[in-house]
């Protein structure tokens, strides 16, 4: 069975479950140049906040991973509160910036689809092979209308039976035998 | 029988006088016998003798007196009569499935007449004419007025403005539809693409002459001249031609259909896409008067009705008439006597394929209606099944479901065998026309008319003849279902968008929130009175309850704010100017509202929240959404903001949704805030967040909140009960609780029901937080 939506983060739910994790009303927004961040002896990120206050184990959670993939990253500490939002990492310190950037594509781990080899569908079930610029991907789509999704006009994300996300950044912009593939799918 | 129109009094006036029938000679003439110095003044027709048989009478009033006079199968006689002297009073009375007019008198009571449901309301607005009549009369003897009393208030059918007669659901009269001028408006929907239209016929002409040539090659070129007279050396030419006919019919018959389906598509897509921009313009009465599943029908089914008539319609009769005309006009040109004698079964085979079609296809709309029957059994099981198989009643559902799908089957094969035999007779006229062409061909060659050729040549077209005749004949029939759908269409896009806007000359900017009811009465279309002279000055960025039964025109409030209707009478006065003087849009786009079901449209949270203003920043969304306490919960979805909700996305529960939407007005910011009912369908604990949410939300803004939980108001600054579309109590919760009144009472209430509901969970201290009606999330209880 392909992995619901309804699935919730694991680590913040546990701390929402005991009311904890409540952060109130108010966006706190760091300014990115201000923010440091590296790996200590054991290969966790750490950081640094403005306010001088330095937090190990920082986890990540994208706000808009889909619509706006490498900013608005929250910061959470290692229990899971909220520390705040870095909104553009562009603005960081290159080191840092690289290093926030690659535990955030951990965090929210999605493939673009740059070309698309086959799409068979049989019995309900579709077989993906593509060409994605993380390299060559095969993957079984549920054929279901919920298993793909429009963002914006162009911009479609394919969820496989597995729970695992790829992304179409813009279907006019595929080659005609992709394009040709894809528009029989949806 | 005529004229039963109900729906506007102007139109049943006109037609009144228009269609009634005319009162008989013969009681013309028994009325010159019996009361030869009375003058008639009205006539009106009933339906049913007094013991209630069906059968003619007529209720005439004369300058003297009332009569029912009534006519038996010998005879005319009088059942009534009732000097306008004594006449005191006419009465009206509705029964089921009948009614009565009576006159009083000081001495009693004659009827006038009886009269079945199809009559009353004729009857009804007849009855009010004769009173006034005969009051006039009355009046000139000086004799009191006389009333009529009793209505009638239940619904008849719906029925052609027209001609009377009984419209179906969709509210077209067939008959009366001005089908020419319909078929021109869906004319001019393919005026656009007149162009690619004309060359489409073209074309068609075209690829139907070259449908017609091979035939002609074969018998006069192949049989005649090389098998008959031998002239071998010939063939390869011949074959060469037909070649070339068969390579070019096939383009020209590609680019045809290509060419007339794109335009099919084309065409209807162009309306499929001016119907919905026009539903957008509707006001919203509009659609309380129709089901959504009428209006998705209209725009999806009805629409490719068009796309028939545009597209295949047009294209058929065109091909089928050139295909006729080109044969008939080589035929009579190779040998008149012997083509009449070819024609000479076609009046059969129209006959036969239009008797036969009709029935055929009267099988078929009962096959579809049956398999509708079955769907309905279905549509009721599946989501029952937890009651089917609680009550253990699986084999009653199976029953109930295999009588109709036996009956579907069975006439399914009726029409099958009924669609096959039509197929054989149609084989076996057009068989017979082969017949005459043999018989009368091969005579005529024998005298030296015809030659072999030409008699294969009859034969080849014979078959090429029959079929689009029969295809022309059952084509009216296709043409009335498009020109029905046109019409349901055109319904539409002729409704008349919105309230009046005609007194818009300001715009809604910069507004306080100040909102004054200045003595506001209201009726919906229906007629029944809702609000009775509302008074209320609504200060800027105060909070406003609103309480009342359900009925009791609360939600009509809110409609007027929103300008879904007009007062009928008095003012709602917006910072002073009336509300009809701001742009309906931009005074709409003050007001935010919070729904007790709150609405998500498919999509991402993100766009849910930025809905009333897309250009909304990613941190505009997320501080709306820190404001709702909405924020963290989406933050814990996968996806976070770009989460889809809707069938396809994340589960919200009840209280989520209603966040979310709270977040859609905070972002919104408007100055004017609406919330119906908002927390009903939440849990206490959820409660305590949206509560919070709403009161960060309401700060600065005039609000008016409708609730059943008066714990909802606690915090509003006033509150207003309504009792009967009127305002019964105004004050703040602690001044009503104080007063002893009817919100008194319903919060003693509610406190009782409160207590015995919530038992085993603790609710806050002051307890007036009943929840009678609190749901679970999912909603998954049997409707």
């Amino acid at each position: 069975m392909l992995l619901r939506s309804g699935e919730r983060k694991a680590t913040a739910l546990s701390e929402l479950d005991d009311g904890r994790a409540k952060t109130g009303a108010k966006l706190v927004e760091f300014d990115p140049s201000l923010i440091r961040a590296w790996m200590d002896e054991s290969k966790q990120l750490t950081v640094r906040l403005p306010d001088g206050s330095v937090h190990a184990n920082v986890r990540m959670s994208l706000a808009f991973p889909i619509s706006r993939p490498k900013r608005f990253i929250y910061l959470l500490d290692e229990e899971g509160k909220e520390l705040g939002l870095v909104s553009d990492p562009r603005r960081m310190e290159r080191d840092s910036r690289d290093l926030l950037l690659a535990q955030a594509d951990q965090a929210y781990f999605m493939p673009r689809i740059t070309r698309i080899h086959r799409i068979e569908e049989s019995m309900g079930i579709a077989h993906w092979e593509v060409e994605t610029d993380r390299g060559w991907s095969a993957f079984d789509v549920v054929s279901r209308s919920e298993s793909h999704w429009y963002v914006g006009r162009n911009k479609i994300v394919v969820r496989d039976a597995d729970g695992n996300r790829y992304l179409i950044e813009d279907m006019t912009a595929l080659d005609g035998r992709s394009r040709r593939m894809l528009d029989l799918f949806l | 029988m005529e004229l039963r129109v109900e729906t506007e009094t102007e139109q049943e006036e006109q037609e009144d006088q228009a269609r009634r029938p005319e009162l008989p000679t013969e009681v013309i003439a028994w009325l010159g016998q019996n009361y030869p110095d009375d003058r008639v003044v009205f006539t009106q027709y009933a339906d049913l003798h007094g013991p209630g048989h069906f059968g003619d009478v007529w209720i005439v009033a004369t300058d003297r007196a009332l009569l029912s006079i009534r006519i038996d199968a010998e005879a005319i006689r009088l059942s009534a009569h009732v000097p306008l002297a004594e006449l005191e009073q006419l009465e009206l009375r509705e029964f089921v499935g009948n009614g009565r007019l009576d006159a009083l008198t000081a001495s009693g009571r004659s009827t006038l007449a009886r009269f079945t449901r199809s009559l009353v309301r004729e009857i009804e607005a007849s009855a009010g004419e004769l009173a006034k009549l005969v009051t006039q009369a009355r009046g000139k003897l000086g004799l009191a007025a006389v009333e009529l009393t009793g209505d009638v208030g239940q619904q008849t059918a719906a029925r052609c403005a027209i001609c009377g007669r009984v419209v179906g659901r969709e509210g077209v009269c067939v008959k009366c539809l001005n089908q020419r001028q319909l078929a021109w408006r869906m004319l001019e929907f393919v005026r656009p693409y007149f162009w690619q239209s004309a060359l489409g016929l073209l074309l068609a002409g075209v690829a139907t002459l070259l449908q017609l040539l091979p035939p002609y090659i074969t018998s006069l070129y192949i049989v005649n001249r090389v098998l008959i007279q031998g002239q071998f050396q010939l063939l390869p030419k011949y074959i060469l031609w037909l070649a070339v006919v068969f390579v070019l019919r096939s383009v020209f018959t590609y680019a045809r259909s290509y060419l007339l389906a794109w335009l099919g598509q084309r065409v209807v897509a162009d309306v499929r896409s001016m119907t919905y921009r026009h539903l957008h313009q509707l006001a919203v009465g509009f659609y309380e008067r129709r089901q959504t599943g009428q209006l998705m029908s209209r725009m999806t089914h009805d629409t490719g009705h068009i796309q028939d008539f545009v597209g295949d319609y047009l294209q058929e009769i065109v091909v089928q008439s050139f295909t006729v005309i080109f044969i008939l006009v080589i035929m009579l040109g190779i040998q008149p006597m012997l083509a009449l004698m070819t024609l000479a079964p076609v009046p059969l085979l129209v006959l036969t394929t239009t008797v036969i079609r009709q029935r055929v296809r009267r099988y078929y709309r009962s096959a579809r209606r049956r398999m509708g029957s079955i769907n309905a059994v279905l549509a009721d099981a599946i989501p029952g099944i937890r009651v089917v198989k609680a009550f253990a009643q699986e084999e009653r559902e199976i029953e109930r479901f295999d009588v109709r799908n036996e009956g579907y089957t069975q006439v399914s094969i009726d029409a099958a065998r009924l669609r096959s035999g039509f197929m054989a007779s149609v084989a076996l006229i057009t068989a017979l026309g082969s017949l005459f062409i043999w018989y009368f061909g091969a005579r005529m060659m024998m005298w030296g008319m015809m030659d072999v050729g030409k008699v294969i040549l009859f034969s080849s077209y014979l078959w090429q003849l029959y079929g689009p005749i029969g295809q022309i004949s059952s084509m009216y029939e296709r043409f009335q279902f498009a020109i029905t759908a046109g019409e349901r269409v055109f319904e539409v896009l002729d409704t008349e968008p919105e309230v009046d806007r005609t007194q818009e000359t300001r715009s809604a900017t910069d507004l306080s929130g100040h909102v004054v009811f200045d003595n506001v009465f209201f009726s919906y279309e229906d007629g029944s009175p809702v609000l009775n002279g509302i008074n209320l000055d609504v200060r800027p960025g105060e909070m406003i309850g609103l309480v009342g039964k359900t009925g009791v025109g609360k939600t009509t409030i809110i409609n007027l704010l929103c300008r879904f209707y007009d007062p009928d009478k008095g003012n709602i006065l917006v910072e002073g100017h009336d509300l009809r003087e701001y742009d309906l849009r931009s005074w709409r786009s003050q007001i935010g509202m919070v729904l007790q079901e709150p609405f998500l449209f498919h999509g991402s949270i993100a766009e849910n929240i930025s809905y009333g203003r897309a250009s909304a920043t990613e941190q505009e969304i997320i501080q709306a959404a820190k404001a709702a306490n909405a924020h963290d919960f989406i933050l814990a979805f996968p996806d976070g903001y770009d989460s889809q909700v809707g069938e396809r996305g994340v589960r919200l529960s009840g209280g989520e949704r209603q966040r979310i939407s709270i977040a859609r007005a905070i972002l919104h910011d408007p100055k004017l805030l609406i919330f119906d009912e908002a927390t009903s369908s939440v849990d206490t604990e959820t409660e305590v967040e949206i509560q919070e949410a709403i009161e960060r939300l309401v700060a600065n803004r005039t609000t008016f909140a409708i609730a059943h939980r008066l714990s909802t108001l606690r915090h509003a600054n006033r509150i207003v009960v309504l009792v009967d579309g009127g305002i019964a109590e105004v004050g703040t919760h602690d001044e009503l609780l104080a007063a002893g009144g009817t919100y008194a009472r319903l919060v003693t209430a509610q406190t009782k029901l409160g207590t015995v509901a919530s038992l085993p969970e603790s609710h806050e201290e002051n307890g007036d937080d009943g929840a009678p009606e609190e749901r679970g999330e999912e909603g998954d209880g049997v409707e």
